[in-house]
């Protein structure tokens, strides 16, 4: 008994949408190609996309910003009208914000150098081995915590470098962001072992009115059950 | 931009040879000392191993992924039995570990979204009432009958899975097929609770013996007794009750898993109290009606009130200060130190990590200094009740996986409980599901070394102490509640009470919006709100408040265990 029917759903919505007087929330992402970009004050991507028809569907108005991921997370659990997204949503995270999931499936995986002949068969495979990952990202996380060892750059693409100069001998991603670190260096790796499927979330303040949250969840309820997220996704040449 | 799909990404992981391509044989030879000990001969193994490596041809060169919380059996099966699989099979299996919470949402993910996920989901039987209403997930019973029938393992025998009739719905199909179990019982120090002079002590003021308690009465006698009047053993302050109660999901599980029904808060029934289950649920037939006793059900009554006060009581008054702000992790580690006397709630799952030999709790030959024993009761339970609470982390599928990737998830799922495996894999997890391992002569030796967890599988314990039932009809949605709600309780934001009125309202207003939103013949149905004490005064739960103190009792060892055998 997942969920809501469609119908009741679309009169839910209708009653809840109470644009006016609303404070707008501020949404809090980062940069993480090809779902938030952000060029010369032109923010775009899918993700910028999806969170323009969440807040349409919800009634409710926001303003979009681009914060390094682990400043934009302590951020949002002091400010009331504040959210971040996308964040992985996990056990140890739960209590400290209020969640609207999925906003996107993401699968990651783990690469190896050019020269890295490692076969990884299961996890347990890349116990030897110094991964990389960076701060804020919950894989990170993941791994530190199933005993990994794992070294963290400030941003993905810097935990890429690290695989390049051999100082990491594994790189975990989010496998369609990984496409396009590399795509830019004209370099195309298979990861070794697609390993983790994370559900992103948006996390917002606890305080931040349920209501509002409760709108935004079934805004999002209502884009999957329409086709819209799944059309987007297409429109990005991404297959999930 | 370049078409970037997942699925590409998976053919080029494929790329590693298994050892069963073209070498079966050889690849079952390889493993077969691994699954040792087992119940079937060697080669009874070699053809139930053989049968997999045939039904699984058509499915040769496909990695599938499933998915199970991070408990040391699914650690076994991720980074040993799916590499044993793959050798086999030539299906290249990613099983990825996480927190149980985190298998549930991306259940419900899948569900929502009508994306795929994962093929296979091991998940706890307690979403068995979820499942059967939702039209969503595969009755394996039909499964196994038609689309899965060629891949559906002969020597299988389903009879011999201890925990089928937790996954068996009240349709009489099976939703889900168990993979590991284990019960939440009572845990405490052997060793101190058989020195003489404690004994004597304890009897000079309680009146009885210092033992196993059955009730909560002695449960608190003992507690205050290793808190307040023991205080140090060996030059170490000691405690007699740990718990933990952090505002964290693990908080909610700590009173969902059965809390309430160990208080008493149900109806007589197993494997869950009818009409009234341990969540406080009623139903009429097959459909909930309310959890506030004002619609019939327990969830705010006298019993449930008593629940609480007694957690709360116990953590403030017996337990180490740190525990009000620990999460069930961190409160795990705290027997293995040496200084806990007693815990009411221990689940049996860390028995294999509390026997290891440089523990303070365990002796010098290997034997532990502590038993587990049935859990004590609250002055509401009466008999015929269930006592507490068992995990019966068990194989899901869902409706939407494609049929060729269900087919290959099945084989796994099986190949992980087969007769060939269970064996081998409870000794490294001790989570049973098989009577037939149960009963084995290599648990019987093993026994000694694991402080009572053979015995208690041995015993009707086994089908007294059970999962959530099917009077809960969406447990990813109602869960989260109880560590919402009882967090307030606990952080003195609200009264005991009123913050079971909140919950109990809460939980009364999504079976109405389900009862709207959802068609089944068993989806709720709310009751009318009436005076609560109709309902009190009424015969069986939600019981009336029971005044007066009750006297502690307590058992030797041998005949607490005895009780259920």
């Amino acid at each position: 008994m997942y969920g809501v029917k469609h119908k009741w759903l679309l009169i839910v919505l209708l009653v809840c949408a109470n644009p006016a007087h609303a404070a707008p929330i501020e949404v809090l992402t980062y940069e993480v190609s090809p779902f938030a970009v952000q060029i010369r004050n032109q923010k775009h991507g899918l993700l910028i996309e999806l969170v323009e028809e969440l807040f349409k569907r919800a009634a409710l108005e926001y303003q979009i910003k681009f914060v390094p991921l682990k400043r934009a997370m302590l951020s949002v659990q002091h400010s009331k009208d504040q959210c971040v997204v996308p964040v992985d949503r996990s056990q140890e995270r739960e209590t400290s914000y209020q969640w609207v999931s999925p906003v996107l499936i993401s699968r990651y995986g783990l690469f190896g150098g050019p020269e890295n002949n490692v076969d990884l068969a299961t996890m347990n495979d890349a116990k030897p081995y110094v991964i990389g990952s960076f701060r804020g990202a919950g894989i990170g996380e993941y791994l530190v915590g199933h005993g990994f060892k794992v070294e963290l750059a400030s941003t993905n693409e810097q935990s890429y470098w690290k695989l390049q100069r051999g100082r990491v001998s594994l790189w975990a991603s989010e496998l369609i962001n990984a496409e396009q670190i590399m795509l830019k260096e004209g370099q195309s790796l298979q990861p070794k072992l697609v390993f983790f499927t994370a559900l992103r979330a948006m996390a917002c303040n606890l305080e931040l009115s349920e209501h509002k949250v409760f709108k935004l969840k079934l805004a999002l309820v209502s884009m999957y059950r329409d086709g819209f997220i799944d059309q987007l996704y297409r429109d990005y040449g991404i297959d999930i | 931009m370049a078409k970037l799909k997942w699925s590409q990404y998976l053919i080029g992981c494929s790329l590693i040879a298994p050892l069963g391509v073209g070498a079966t044989g050889s690849a079952v030879e390889l493993w077969l000392d691994e699954f040792q000990p087992s119940t079937l001969t060697k080669q009874q193994q070699r053809e139930e191993l053989k049968w997999f490596a045939d039904a699984a041809k058509p499915y040769r060169g496909m990695q599938i992924r499933v998915i199970s919380e991070r408990i040391t059996t699914h650690w076994y099966e991720s980074s040993v039995l799916a590499k044993a699989f793959f050798d086999i099979t030539g299906i290249h299996v990613v099983h990825e570990l996480t927190g149980e919470d985190d298998v549930i949402k991306k259940l419900s993910a899948q569900i929502i979204t009508k994306q795929n996920l994962y093929d296979a989901y091991i998940n706890d039987s307690d979403l068995i009432g979820t499942h059967f209403r939702s039209n969503q997930i595969v009755a394996l019973s039909d499964f196994m009958q038609n689309e899965g029938k060629s891949v559906t393992l002969p020597s299988l025998d389903l009879d011999d899975f201890i925990g089928i009739k937790f996954t068996t719905a009240p349709d009489g199909k099976l939703y889900q097929l168990p993979d590991q179990q284990f019960a939440n019982l009572y845990w405490y120090r052997h060793d101190w609770f058989s020195r003489p002079e404690f004994k004597a002590q304890f009897k000079a003021k309680y009146g009885y013996e210092l033992g196993v308690p059955q009730n909560w009465q002695a449960y608190e006698d003992i507690a205050s007794f290793f808190s307040n009047d023991i205080r140090m053993i060996d030059g170490e302050r000691v405690y007699g009750h740990m718990d933990y109660a952090k505002t964290d999901p693990s908080l909610g599980w700590r009173m969902s898993d059965a809390w309430l029904s160990m208080a008493g808060v149900g109806d007589v029934g197993l494997p869950n109290g009818l009409p009234v289950d341990e969540w406080g649920i009623r139903v009429e037939k097959c459909r909930p009606v309310g959890a506030s006793v004002s619609r019939g059900g327990a969830l705010n009554g006298p019993a449930a009130v008593y629940a609480i006060d007694k957690f709360i009581d116990w953590l403030k008054h017996y337990a180490p200060k740190e525990a009000t702000n620990l999460n069930f992790t961190q409160a795990g580690e705290w027997p293995g130190k040496g200084v806990i006397a007693q815990q009411i709630f221990w689940y049996t799952a860390f028995v294999a990590d509390l026997t290891h030999p440089d523990l303070a709790v365990v002796n010098s030959d290997g034997t532990p200094k502590w038993r587990i024993a049935p859990s004590p009761v609250g002055k509401y339970w009466q008999k015929g009740m269930k006592s507490g609470y068992q995990d019966a982390g068990s194989w899901t599928l869902v409706n939407n996986t494609p049929l060729k990737r269900k087919q290959a998830a099945w084989l796994y799922a099986q190949f992980v409980v087969s007769k060939t495996i269970s064996l081998r894999k409870t000794m490294v997890g001790l989570t049973p599901i098989r009577r037939s391992d149960i009963d084995s002569n290599a648990m019987t030796e093993r026994a000694p070394y694991l402080g009572g967890l053979v015995e208690f599988y041995r015993s009707r314990g086994r089908d007294v102490w059970t999962p959530t039932g099917t009077n809960v009809p969406d447990y990813p949605g109602l869960a989260n509640f109880w560590w919402q709600y009882i967090s307030q309780i606990i952080e003195g934001k609200v009264t005991t009470q009123q913050g079971l009125d909140n919950f109990a309202h809460r939980v009364d207003e999504h079976l109405s919006v389900l009862s709207k939103s959802t068609r089944h013949p068993c989806s709720p149905r709310l009751n009318p709100a009436e005076d609560a004490k109709l309902w009190l005064q009424a015969p069986g739960s939600p019981k009336a408040f029971k005044n007066g103190q009750v006297k502690g009792v307590t058992l030797s060892y041998e005949e607490a265990i005895d009780v259920w055998r």
